[in-house]
């Protein structure tokens, strides 16, 4: 990775967890009720940022690219997503950093940094 | 001059029509008809305007209609008042355990000029395949358009109407979407 691949993940990842958290919210009061446009639009732009930077070997689900507003989907189908993503983010964060002197570094390389 | 239900009104009867029989049992039959009408002409307004309900007889057997005015106030209702002229818009309500080819039959018959080839029937399960298909294969042969919501589709509208995060008429839109997906290219 890169160290602009680095940033991005990192901004990323801390946007799928803040939308992870409240979708979830959402989802815990009523997981079959739809998700509004407003928030699904963000959902989409953030997933979409997501697949560029995971590419097709990271990405949870070769067939699932965004969500189609018309299709309504539910509190709990995006955030089943969002968790998804979450945990493809953390098998990129693994296979990419690398334990040295106690402390984990980012590999670029062969390089840590 | 029409007023909607109040929301809490309005999940109560969706909640008293899901857990209606199907059939004729103790007038579920009419209990169902009479509930769907207050919540669908509420549900559905201001997008689509309650016009009347009416009743009618086809081949012996005694059928409610809702009526509503297509006064095409969303992107989805413009495009099947273009597609399928439909200035009125019926939905056809059938409490009954499985539809049947002759349901769809019955609705089909009745989209006549004034209706313009687009309709809809509400009914409580899920439909069946090979239903299905058959109004896919009406699509197909004489470009008319049924749709059939049930009672998950209602709850649905229950919710975003309580909500008020989607609207209702969005529900009959992703049916419709996920309708002119099924039908040949």
């Amino acid at each position: 990775m890169t160290k602009q691949e680095v940033d991005n993940f990192e901004k990323l990842q801390a946007q799928l967890e803040g939308l992870h958290n409240e979708i979830s919210a959402l989802s815990k009061k009523s997981q079959n009720d739809a998700l509004n446009k407003f928030k699904l639009k963000f959902v989409n732009r953030i997933i979409s940022d997501s697949n560029v930077l995971l590419g097709d070997d990271y990405k949870p689900f070769a067939d699932f690219d965004i969500f189609d507003e018309n299709d309504l989907p539910t509190n709990s189908d995006v955030a089943m997503m969002l968790t998804q993503y979450l945990s493809c983010f953390e098998k990129l964060r693994a296979d990419n950093v690398k334990q040295d002197f106690g402390a984990w570094y980012w590999v670029y390389n062969g390089l840590f940094f | 001059m029409f007023t909607q239900i109040p929301v809490l009104s309005a999940k109560r009867k969706v909640s008293t029509i899901l857990k209606l029989p199907t059939g004729k049992t103790d007038n579920a039959d009419r209990d169902y008809e009479d509930l769907m009408v207050q919540t669908m002409s509420s549900l559905l307004y201001p997008h689509l305007d309650f016009a009347q309900e009416q009743s009618r007889t086809d081949s012996g057997t005694q059928i409610r209609d809702l009526i509503f005015y297509n006064n095409r106030s969303y992107d989805f209702l413009s495009d099947i008042y273009d597609t399928y002229e439909s200035r009125q818009l019926v939905i056809e309500l059938k409490n009954v355990k499985v539809l049947e080819r002759e349901h769809i039959n019955q609705l089909n018959r009745y989209l006549t000029e004034s209706f313009g080839k687009f309709g809809i029937i509400f009914t409580r399960n899920k439909v069946p395949k090979n239903i299905y298909q058959n109004t896919i294969d009406l699509w197909s042969g004489q470009r008319r358009c049924i749709l059939v919501l049930d009672d998950s589709d209602l709850k649905l509208m229950g919710e975003v109407y309580e909500s008020k995060q989607r609207l209702p008429i969005e529900v009959i839109k992703r049916k419709y979407i996920e309708f002119t997906r099924s039908c040949p290219a």
